[in-house]
């Protein structure tokens, strides 16, 4: 097995599973924190992703295909997504045009929009959104048009939870990523806010929640 | 021709005044306003204090130095983020200095200025920084002109909740309350379970401290754990949400290098922990220890000195005394970083 | 007849996977099994998608077997078991194991044993392709609860393996 990248949560490794290339996930033990904390979290969050693997797959979402877990060794074997994160894909995107804004990359801010709505409705918090946990996949299709997927992926920090609250922080997050991760992105942001708004039944709430949330990280004294 | 800055910084209850030339520290004095066990500093007050000590502050600071005012080129000082009162009083010593001297004046971002005094102490070339004090909690790595901000507490700091809880255990202030928890925590070995709420890169501490306030009331549980115990129990917990989250901004950013700045900064066991953490991914940490962690002058300077020497260096004395103003919100992500390649 | 590699959990195992059709002695093949005879796993055709999913319930059951952690007697038991989504054993075998008059047998075996159990088995070989028209989808679709929702972004197999591999986890 091949080590792919360490990330903070696990270790990737590149195998094969039976025929079909894979990603293995390992949470090895984080040795700086203490044992009770890390035994904890590493099998919650197996457990977690796991389950929001299934529930996201079941509200039409494309996650990656789980093919083996081992609890005890705190592993998952999950289908290997062909693609490249978000990020890169803006990243390489914005390198190769002239100008540096984000227009052509626009349908699929909306994209992302509509899968997180979907996301929302169904009472899942991703808990971790940063445009590195989602895959773009682009394919041929059969009238030679290319598709773009987008799945979402790493869901150590999900939960289920039908507050308006947790969907705006869930929501928050992900601005805070793509904001500083992509200088200057805000107005790709608040496309993918808008496909977010057309498509989830409960927007408004959530939005409402957005902007308290935001309101309170500018209004946050910082002494010292 | 060598730069020498003063640097004045105020922001909370630590008055500092430090002389720096071309990246080497003269000299670095400061004082520390202390309140009694079980009460936190006001603004009112600790503004006070500042203007109490600012003479002294600034004698030592020049004789320690071994320089007069004529040595000083610039004169630079906090802008913000902290709090309003104590911010006034340095800004106006500071803009009284730089008008009797005829030196530029320049207004410095805090945040800004611990990072650059971190990159200078520790020589950390491109570091993902864990900015943490009783202010500020953030995750902080550099692009295109700005220091970005990719992670960040969503309530209050973290020096802010071990404070709070130093204040309900009733835990002395001198040095300071953190200081102490950190050796009462040595003592502790009984682990208690807190809650553990850390989303994305972002964290929050509400909950954890109202857990662990309850807990200290809570005569039948405080009966199994000692104080010691508690310490060691919260600065675990928040610790590794710290570490866990720089982890996660330095996976995101393809970082090997990270560097621990701000008051909370010179606790030995975060930095313990986030060593551990760096050698597990092959990367390394970089740390100051007390003089350079917990707000001082020196640091206001170096900034300054940079700001001085890029951006700023064909602004004109009347045009930079006019922009001598100071606030108590004050983003680290809003300062253009001129000094640094883009 | 398939042989796999069940890397890479257990490298130093291949399985060998056989179809056969027309089956005449499904009975005695059951018999020769509880008795030790023979060693492999009789599962109903129609309840197979494809060869994938034998080989996740195999993977599983084999490594479950290195780590003393069978739910069931034997690794061939916990095939089947693997294969269901219920926790109910003896459900699972009703559901999953071949009828005393089955014709249509997938049968799981360890490459060095397959031969022995071949030698018994009365009927027509054919192509694991061949999986794909005698499974029953509608009927696998309804007992893994598969929406068609959830179908619009994964194969009915896919969506069958996923569940079977975080059966564990509630």
């Amino acid at each position: 097995m091949n080590l792919l990248q360490q990330g903070a949560e696990a270790r990737l490794f590149a195998a094969n599973f039976c025929g079909r290339s894979c990603i293995v996930k390992e949470r090895f033990p984080k040795k700086y924190r203490l044992q009770e904390i890390d035994e904890k979290l590493t099998k919650k969050r197996l457990s977690q992703e796991v389950k929001a693997l299934q529930r996201c797959r079941k509200a039409g979402i494309l996650t990656p295909i789980i093919y083996f877990v081992d609890t005890t060794r705190s592993i998952i074997f999950l289908e290997k997504i062909d693609g490249e994160t978000v990020r890169q894909h803006i990243v390489s995107v914005r390198k190769m045009q002239e100008d540096s804004s984000y227009h052509s990359i626009y349908p699929m801010a909306r994209e992302i929009g509509k899968i997180l709505a979907k996301l929302h409705d169904a009472d899942l918090i991703h808990g971790d959104l940063t445009t590195s946990n989602m895959i773009i996949k682009t394919s041929d299709n059969k009238l030679d048009k290319k598709t773009n997927e987008i799945f979402l992926i790493d869901f150590g920090l999900s939960f289920s939870s039908s507050l308006a609250e947790d969907k705006g922080v869930d929501l928050y997050v992900l601005e805070r990523a793509f904001l500083s991760t992509h200088p200057n992105s805000e107005e790709l942001f608040s496309v993918l806010l808008d496909a977010y708004k057309d498509v989830s039944k409960k927007s408004s709430s959530v939005l409402t929640k957005l902007e308290e949330v935001r309101q309170r990280g500018r209004k946050r004294s910082m002494i010292g | 021709m060598p730069l020498t800055v003063i640097g004045f910084e105020g922001s909370a209850n630590k008055l500092g005044i430090g002389i720096v030339r071309d990246g080497v520290v003269f000299s670095n004095p400061r004082h520390t306003y202390v309140t009694p066990p079980g009460k936190g500093f006001l603004p009112r007050e600790t503004a006070k204090h500042h203007r109490e000590w600012m003479l002294n502050v600034l004698k030592q600071a020049l004789t320690d130095a071994g320089l007069t005012h004529a040595d000083i080129d610039c004169v630079a000082y906090t802008k913000g983020p902290g709090m309003g009162a104590p911010l006034v009083s340095v800004a106006v010593a500071a803009r009284t200095v730089a008008q009797l001297w005829n030196k530029p004046l320049i207004g410095v971002n805090h945040c800004i200025a611990h990072i650059e005094m971190g990159r200078l102490i520790t020589s950390a070339d491109n570091p993902t920084v864990l900015y943490v004090s009783g202010g500020n909690t953030q995750v902080i790595a550099y692009s295109e002109r700005r220091y970005r901000i990719f992670g960040e507490t969503i309530d209050i700091a973290v020096g802010n909740c071990l404070d709070r809880f130093a204040r309900i255990i009733q835990i002395s202030n001198d040095p300071s309350p953190g200081y102490n928890i950190e050796q009462l925590a040595k003592k502790g070995n009984k682990f208690l379970q807190l809650p553990y709420t850390v989303k994305g890169m972002d964290v929050s501490f509400t909950g954890i401290l109202s857990f662990i306030e309850d807990a200290a009331k809570n005569k039948t549980l405080m009966a199994e754990y000692t104080p010691a115990d508690l310490c060691f129990s919260l600065q675990e917990t928040l610790f590794s949400m710290l570490v866990e989250i720089t982890e996660r901004a330095m996976a995101h950013c393809g970082s090997q290098e990270v560097m621990i700045v701000g008051g909370v900064g010179c606790n030995l066991r975060l930095q313990e922990m986030m060593e551990i953490m760096a050698n597990e991914r092959g990367a390394r940490l970089y740390a100051t220890d007390e003089r350079f962690c917990i707000d001082n002058g020196a640091m206001i300077a170096q900034a300054g000195f940079e700001m001085y020497r890029t951006g700023l260096k064909d602004a004109t004395y009347e045009d930079l005394l006019e922009e001598s103003w100071c606030t108590q919100r004050f983003r680290t992500d809003e300062v253009e970083v001129t000094w640094r390649d883009p | 007849m398939e042989t796999f590699n069940l890397e890479p959990l257990l490298s130093d195992t291949s399985i060998s996977v056989a179809l056969y059709e027309n089956v005449t002695n499904a009975s005695k093949l059951k018999t020769l099994i509880k008795d030790g005879e023979i060693h492999a796993a009789l599962i109903k055709a129609e309840m197979v998608l494809d060869v994938f999913q034998v080989l996740v319930a195999s993977s599983k059951a084999f490594y479950a077997k290195t780590q003393n952690k069978l739910k069931t007697k034997l690794i061939y038991t916990e095939i089947l078991f693997n294969l269901s989504p219920s926790n109910k054993i003896s459900e699972c075998f009703k559901l999953f194991g071949v009828e005393d008059e089955a014709t249509c047998v997938l049968v799981v075996a360890r490459k060095e044993d397959f031969s022995e159990v071949d030698k018994h088995v009365e009927g027509d070989i054919c192509p694991l392709s061949k999986l794909d028209n005698l499974c029953d989808k509608q009927y696998l679709k309804k007992l893994y609860k598969v929406t068609d929702e959830e179908l619009k972004v994964c194969s009915l197999t896919d969506c069958v393996v996923s569940q079977m591999a975080a059966k564990e986890i509630r």
